[in-house]
């Protein structure tokens, strides 16, 4: 039944997001080609693509604390909470779309990037370092340094910290909003409270911890300075710190969330 | 054989006792009227029966289960509001249904829909009230359910309608099934009860069968009604 939920949450956002982020990729291409023509329209192609950029990312997370607030706890909930679909299922249909989504939104935005670049041929070697002019150069010349596997694992690493991140953010959301949904008055307020509230929690946990990344965030750039081809060791060890202490908030708010939905949902 | 069982079953908001301690058993291939004025705890007992409200004591049981997933599968349930996304077509609510109910009749669905010319392709959005309400009875009844709850289905309805809605509910349900029909419009939907059940403030004041109510009382249930409710 997860797949069938999914087929409907991804259908649901998509119908706004899949045009915004269309619009956002016609922008930079516009936008880069401008660039190449000289062209005056420049001004107007940049404030653009910048509306759609930020529209893109408030976009984004509207929709997590709608899907949420609207189509589980609102009037569509009567219909949600009827199906015949375990509480479970419903919390990481709405946790896997909001994963999902921030990660094509990021996607889409590192590709506008690349499309401004490819499309105004630009010529950046003097922004940048060494020999590297173009984001082909500069894929080569990582894999020469580092290696291929390395850079490949880095990269993967990341997107999967990315992904915690965005459903660890989503899970906190959707806690603050299950949480304010228990009492009777001022809910939108309330969550909005409990948001700040796990997030003042959250930093306090970070600062006990942070020190060691701290640490190694120095060691990082000192063995960069030093040209060590080892320095993607400190960005795996705070690539799976930051994983694993946000898997761990993510977890608790799902728990949260869960025991609210299940055993304390009173819908109006 | 009673499907639908209550054990000293409450709801309190607060200080406010919504359902109160209420024992009821409710028996298969009957059309059940809950009936009670507004505010007496109706729709908080089909919201709990749903597994919508949690009750703060007691039990109630759908075919031996409390409300869950198997619960939630074999009950067809009209809130009294409107409740399907406004952005989804006709066509796109049934494939929801069928693909969620296994007891979901698609032809009954299509012959009702064709029989009102609600086309597939409509967008809920573009709908009147009394479509999308139309809409909702028609998934609803689409089922082959265990357990029918339908809360307040003629409320705001004008009386062609309304006319229209008992019939579908008449000539769709499960005859095998427990029909449990919410409403303060007694007259209405009278002739369609085998049962009628008063609750007021959240209480069960009187459970029995419409003809022996009748035969009791010398009065049709809507006096039966307005005598016990009068304000």
């Amino acid at each position: 039944m997860l797949g069938s939920l999914l087929k409907y949450e991804f259908s649901a956002v998509g119908r706004i997001m899949l045009p915004l982020l269309g619009a956002l990729l016609a922008a930079s291409a516009v936008l880069g080609f401008a660039i190449r023509a000289g062209s005056n329209i420049g001004t107007a192609a940049v404030l653009v693509y910048a509306v759609l950029f930020v529209a893109a990312m408030l976009t984004t997370l509207i929709l997590i604390i709608q899907r949420f607030s609207k189509n589980l706890l609102g009037s569509e909930g009567y219909l949600m909470f009827t199906l015949p679909v375990s509480t479970g299922s419903q919390l990481w249909n709405k946790t896997i779309s909001a994963i999902i989504w921030c990660l094509l939104t990021n996607i889409a935005v590192v590709i506008s990037w690349i499309l401004i670049m490819v499309c105004s041929d630009a010529d950046f070697s003097a922004m940048t370092y060494g020999n590297v002019n173009s984001v082909g150069d500069f894929i080569s010349q990582a894999f020469d340094y580092f290696g291929k596997g390395q850079v490949i694992g880095t990269a993967v690493e990341l997107l999967a910290v990315v992904m915690i991140v965005s459903g660890s953010l989503a899970l906190k959301v959707y806690a603050s909003i299950a949480v304010g949904h228990e009492v009777e008055n001022h809910r939108g307020i309330c969550s909005v409270g409990v948001f700040i509230g796990f997030s003042i929690l959250e930093s306090i946990i970070l600062n006990a911890v942070g020190d060691k990344f701290g640490d190694i965030g120095k060691d990082i750039a000192v063995k960069i300075a030093d040209n060590t081809a080892n320095a993607l060791t400190g960005v795996h060890e705070v690539a799976i710190s930051i994983g694993i202490v946000m898997a761990i908030f993510g977890a608790i708010y799902f728990a949260a969330t869960w025991f609210i939905m299940d055993r304390k949902l009173n819908l109006d | 054989m009673s499907i639908i069982e209550c054990r000293d079953l409450t709801k309190r908001y607060g200080s406010l006792t919504a359902v109160n301690n209420i024992n009821l058993d409710l028996e298969k291939g009957r059309i059940i009227g809950l009936l009670g004025p507004n505010g007496s705890g109706k729709t908080t007992f089909i919201k709990m029966a749903n597994g919508l409200l949690k009750p703060t004591a007691g039990t109630i049981t759908i075919d031996g289960n409390v409300p869950g997933v198997q619960t939630k599968s074999v009950i067809a349930y009209l809130p009294d509001r409107e409740y399907l996304p406004d952005y989804m077509t006709v066509g796109k609510i049934k494939r929801l249904y069928s693909d969620f109910y296994f007891d979901f009749n698609e032809e009954k669905a299509n012959a009702m829909l064709q029989s009102l010319n609600i086309p597939e392709n409509m967008s809920i959005r573009k709908m009147s009230k009394g479509t999308k309400e139309k809409l909702q009875l028609i998934m609803v009844m689409a089922r082959d359910a265990k357990v029918y709850f339908l809360d307040e289905p003629i409320g705001g309805v004008d009386p062609a309608a309304r006319d229209y809605i008992l019939r579908t509910i008449i000539s769709n349900y499960n005859p095998e099934a427990a029909v449990v029909i919410s409403t303060h419009l007694i007259a209405d939907v009278e002739s369609v009860l085998d049962d009628v059940v008063f609750i007021q403030n959240g209480n069960i004041v009187l459970h029995k069968g419409a003809d022996e109510l009748r035969a009791e009382s010398g009065k049709s249930v809507d006096g039966v009604f307005r005598e016990v409710f009068r304000c």
